[in-house]
């Protein structure tokens, strides 16, 4: 194996406070199997570098055409710039030539050893706030080999800090079974427990996704259930009785974290040149976040809303 | 002194409301319009035309004491702690003295300007025409510097380079040892002083001056003590006057303390509290110096407290209620200052900053129950004096820090946060004992000092934006042409990026040295004409060495030179490396032209600049290595001088609202500033260049060597989501050790949405209580100019 292995992640957090205890640093790995309607992080879905034009920071100076060697970027008629993926290999040579960064590449392949390096530098503070290294994504169980070594190498070094794991569960169990000796936790998505209605939402069945959390469970692995609340495709009542219902077969789990829709995602898919099929709703309401909050805290959970 | 840290229970009060009579002072103090009152200046007038001719020393104790017996004795509704510095609450004496040519010039437009308008009565005006203003012209202080002052300074001075700050206020930065007053009372400083009399040898060739010095302080000790004796009178008249019995019960209590304190020492904690606030005054009464810092408040009336305490004479809510009430009448204090002053320095409070925590003199966690009831009084009346430092050490305790951070979460900016252990460090390398060191605290914004021994005369700003525009212009003021520092070359020659460093480092030791003569002979002047007894009472050893003040009486004298705009430099050098020298795409020359034309024509050329340069505050060691060298040539630069009093010259970097002044009067810079916008300030990294986070912005600022520094000062914002939890409590702690144990010396914090900033520009009048932090003090938000507004605005918010 690969001393060095590499991954592509399209970014990696400081002080990420919300992905696990303490301060973080949270490497977010891009390529996802799920399609969620509702998806937020659409740059986290394509499993391949992907350039981006921000039409509002374009000054029209046409240096980005001029760097380009594979004439992947071409004007429009009305001064946009088009972006040719299929000509276009991430080089990223465009980013820091563009005067208002009106380009930029989601997608870098970086090494265990950079993305550790990066870790260290907020090693003292999560120290001191008991934090660790986060992954997250896209779904970092798509590059198991790099997700493995990375968590082994974090553990080695940083002794004792405390690692996780942000993931749909959609991967082969034998995966998650090599990750269970490296992962204090597992911060566990649960979409929907319905399998065609989880396949409409996201594009894919959930037997994996159920059958993995039911396996982390006896495996005894720290297990956090996090449901993407988006109201009026997951919180029907029957939706959140199974729902609750499936957690509690879990039998270990006790918390359960909401993340209330929102749609500051829009304008990234209007960027990758993508349509948005959730376009125009609203985030959910604050009422609505407290009564799903005030159900599964009924249900005997510890319930954080936002993790 | 106890150290209460290790025994049992804290008091735990859980802030409530504050007592009907603290809301009344709150309010009070909301609602009157500050106002500018004449009669300090005519006791002061009338005192000096009648002592012409004496020495000096006398005539200014003389002065002191004449203000004192004639200064308008008002106790205020409700109030346990009594003693005003003007007739109303945030009223401002004139201090004719020093500088009363600003005063005459603005006094007409001192109620509508835009900085801290003062109210100014038609009558007050009045006297102030006839009967003050005449008699000062050719005599104030700032005359007598404006005459001293070569013009090559005063040049440097108008064009923005340097800063003075002791031309309209005394040298002030006073960290009195309040601890000495309330354990010795005025009969025990007297006795002090005979001491130092008979210990006196006529044979000495200045016998008769050290003489009469001595003497001064004497007459101005007596004169607190009938100060103290006329409030006590007035106590007792309003007891007699009150038909409710349990206020007559409380004046009578009043007047009662007022007839111990401060002559004799305080023997409890309400004593201690009064003793205190009279010394306080009076202070603030002889100088309108900068910054009379309460110091290390908790600790020095820990004892009063406890014994009070022990003996049964209080319960801890009775103490929390004088502590509030105590922090009304910090609220009170303002000073008009000059429109220059007032940009710099913007604010109505002013800088009474009271610490609480950190270490004890053998190096103990020095946090006690006095230290949680500060941290009470400021949730309780939210109110932006005093401002409030924390004293963090490696040693204090985990629950003091998760307090301070619940009161930080309130959004009022205070409790800043200072590293204690980086402060003990710094102290002990500008020569302090380790046993002083610990005992030191925080004056003014940020800056260091030991309490009651020191003299730290920061002496206002240099602009290093500055001086950078100066070595890529061949010595010339970009905004002016006119010629103010040495030629160091055009900078089109440049061939080399060293070549750029070399400049800028001629440029800043022309400049540090300048600002040095500024400084002496400022200081030279305040030694012979402004002798300070009173508050050469309260600082070791001008009694013992028979020595003012201001003639460097005090046991450690230093002086400091505050750097601003460390983040403007090192982004802007950041980016003449990156693109002239690295990347070779800008030539030198048209980077200058755009600078001439203010990036007129040139905007794809600011935007690339701003967009594509390696910024400090990233934790990006290209950029970050600049911003140390500009710390290394600075502070060579000024560590090689020494003040004419023998006071090593040290840096500090803080700028406290300079930033915006000096920012207009600099031209534009290659990090794509704008000429006349606003400067980076304190070690902040430029306003919103800071991209990647708090922790990558604090390791950035840590990489400066702290403890070099006699201070240094960070902003910043926290959006108020990222702390609702308990647990997000723990992170922001955390965030704070991090800082502290990578070195950095003080960081603050503002915890307020944007959208209710925008709305409080809005409508102010809804947010009239909303308290921010703007450099080393708090302010209520509202009451801020608009830039300074903008400014807070811009600065990057960090959080999810």
């Amino acid at each position: 194996m690969d001393r060095d292995p590499s991954g592509l992640v399209f970014d990696i957090r400081g002080f990420s406070l919300h992905d696990g205890p303490g301060i973080r640093t949270t490497v977010f790995f891009k390529g996802c199997p799920l399609r969620c309607l509702w998806c937020c992080n659409p740059e986290s879905q394509q499993a391949h570098p992907e350039t981006v034009w921000i039409a509002e920071r374009c000054v029209g100076c046409n240096r980005c055409l001029e760097v380009c060697t594979l004439q992947a970027i071409r004007p429009s008629e009305d001064g946009a710039r088009l972006i040719d993926p299929a000509r276009c290999d991430g080089c990223g040579r465009c980013v820091p030539a563009c005067p208002g960064m009106a380009l930029q590449v989601f997608g870098r392949r970086v090494t265990v050893a950079e993305v550790l390096a990066e870790a260290a530098r907020d090693a003292l503070y999560a120290e001191h706030s008991g934090g660790g290294l986060t992954l997250s994504g896209g779904e970092p169980l798509g590059q198991p080999e790099f997700a493995l070594e990375l968590l082994r190498r974090y553990r080695t070094e940083e002794k004792g800090a405390h690692t996780a794991i942000e993931t749909s569960g959609e991967a082969d169990w034998g995966i998650l079974e090599t990750l269970l000796p490296v992962v204090d936790l597992f911060l566990y998505d649960l979409k929907h427990v319905d399998p065609a209605v989880h396949r409409r939402l996201t594009g894919r069945g959930n037997e994996r996704v159920l059958e993995n959390a039911r396996r982390l469970a006896a495996a005894g692995a720290e297990l956090v259930i996090r449901i993407p609340l988006v109201d009026g495709m997951n919180d029907d009542a029957p939706a959140l009785a199974a729902t609750a219902d499936f957690v509690a077969s879990l039998r270990s789990v006790r918390r359960v974290d909401l993340l209330p829709y929102h749609r500051l995602g829009e304008p990234k898919y209007r960027r990758l040149g993508r349509r948005y099929a959730l376009e125009g709703k609203p985030a959910c309401p604050p009422r609505r976040v407290e009564e799903v909050c005030a159900f599964f805290t009924g249900r005997g959970f510890e319930v954080r809303v936002g993790g | 002194m106890r150290s209460a840290a290790a025994e049992g229970p804290h008091a735990e009060i859980r802030p409530v409301h504050p007592t009907p009579r603290v809301v009344l002072g709150i309010e009070r103090n909301r609602n009157t319009t500050p106002e500018v009152h004449a009669h300090r200046a005519v006791s002061v007038t009338r005192s000096f035309r009648e002592t012409e001719g004496g020495p000096i020393a006398l005539r200014r104790a003389k002065m002191l004491s004449r203000v004192l017996d004639e200064h308008p004795v008002v106790i205020q509704e409700g109030e346990l702690i009594v003693g005003m510095k003007a007739l109303t609450p945030r009223g401002s004496p004139v201090y004719p003295e020093i500088n009363c040519s600003w005063l005459e010039r603005d006094l007409d437009r001192l109620a509508t300007r835009k900085d801290t308008p003062f109210f100014v009565s038609d009558e007050t005006k009045r006297t102030l025409r006839l009967e003050v203003f005449p008699y000062w012209k050719g005599r104030q202080i700032a005359d007598r510097i404006e005459e001293a002052v070569p013009a090559e300074i005063r040049r440097a001075d108008e064009r923005g380079v340097i800063y003075n700050y002791f031309r309209s206020r005394s040298i002030g930065h006073i960290q009195a040892g309040y601890e000495k007053v309330l354990r010795l009372g005025m009969r025990g400083i007297l006795g002090e002083v005979d001491a130092a009399l008979a210990r006196l040898d006529p044979k000495t060739p200045d016998f008769a001056s050290r003489r009469v010095f001595l003497e001064s302080v004497a007459l101005t000790c007596e004169a607190v003590i009938r100060f103290a004796a006329r409030h006590a009178a007035e106590a007792r008249r309003l007891a007699r006057m009150t038909p409710d019995p349990r206020r007559r019960a409380e004046l009578e209590r009043i007047a009662a303390i007022l007839d111990r304190v401060p002559e004799h020492p305080a023997r409890g904690f309400h004593e201690a509290l009064q003793s205190f606030w009279i010394a306080h005054l009076v202070l603030n009464l002889e100088t309108p110096g900068h910054a009379f810092g309460p110091g290390r408040f908790d600790q020095y009336l820990y004892p009063y407290f406890r014994r009070s305490l022990d003996h049964g004479e209080l319960t801890v809510d009775e103490a929390q209620e004088l502590i509030d009430c105590l922090w009304v009448k910090f609220d009170e204090i303002t000073l008009a200052k000059d429109s220059g002053e007032s940009q710099t320095s913007s604010s109505y409070p002013d800088f009474q900053n009271l610490n609480i925590g950190g270490l004890t003199r053998t190096g103990r966690d020095a946090v006690n129950e006095l230290s949680y009831l500060c941290l009470n009084a400021l949730e309780r009346t939210r109110l932006p004096q005093p401002g409030l430092s924390a004293q963090i050490a490696s040693v204090t305790a985990p629950k003091f820090l998760y307090r301070c951070c619940e009161v930080l979460r309130l959004g009022t900016g205070m409790p800043a946060m200072f590293n204690a252990d980086v402060l003990v460090l710094g102290m002990v390398n500008r020569g302090k004992t380790l046993e002083d060191a610990r005992a030191s605290s925080l004056n003014g914004c940020v800056a260091g000092f030991c309490d009651g021994k020191d003299r730290m005369a920061s002496s206002g700003y240099f602009n290093l934006a500055k001086a950078l525009e100066l070595a890529l212009n061949d010595g010339v003021d970009r905004l002016t042409g006119e010629r103010l520092g040495p030629p160091t070359g055009d900078p089109r020659g440049f061939s080399r990026f060293e070549d750029v460093m070399t400049a800028f480092r001629r440029q800043v030791e022309h400049f540090v040295a300048l600002k040095v003569r500024y400084d002496d002979l400022v200081r030279t002047i305040y030694a012979e004409h402004c002798p300070v007894p009173f508050t050469s009472a309260l600082i070791e050893d001008c009694i013992a060495a028979a020595t003012d003040w201001h003639a460097g009486g005090s046991r450690y004298k230093i002086a400091t030179i505050s750097g601003v705009a460390v983040g403007t430099v090192a982004d802007s050098l950041s980016a003449v490396r990156t693109h002239v020298f690295e990347r070779e795409s800008l030539p030198l020359g048209r980077l200058i032209e755009a600078l001439d034309r203010n990036w007129e024509g040139f905007e794809d050329l600011r935007l690339l600049l701003v967009n594509q340069t390696p910024h400090y505050g990233n934790d990006d060691e290209a950029a970050d290595e600049l911003a140390v060298a500009v710390q290394e040539i600075f502070c060579s630069a000024v560590e090689r001088h020494t003040d004419c009093q023998g006071g090593r010259y040290w840096v500090d970097l803080l700028p406290t609202t300079s930033h915006i002044a000096l920012g207009e009067l600099t031209g534009a810079t290659p990090d794509g500033r704008r000429a006349g916008a606003w400067l980076s300030e304190g070690v902040s990294p430029v306003q919103g260049h800071d991209r990647r986070g708090p922790t990558a912005a604090m390791r950035s600022v840590a990489k400066l060597d702290h403890a070099r520094t006699n201070g240094t000062l960070l902003n910043l914002k926290i959006s108020p989501q990222t702390v609702q939890s308990d647990r997000d409590l723990h992170k922001l702690a955390a965030l704070i050790r991090g800082y502290f144990s990578q070195g950095g010396h003080h960081v603050q914090f503002n915890i307020v949405d944007r959208a209710v900033l925008l709305e409080a520009m809005e409508h102010p009048e809804r947010h009239r209580n909303l308290l921010i932090r703007v450099a080393g003090y708090s302010d209520y938000f509202t009451l801020l100019s608009r830039d300074i507004q903008l400014e807070i605005l811009a600065r990057a918010e960090h959080g999810l």
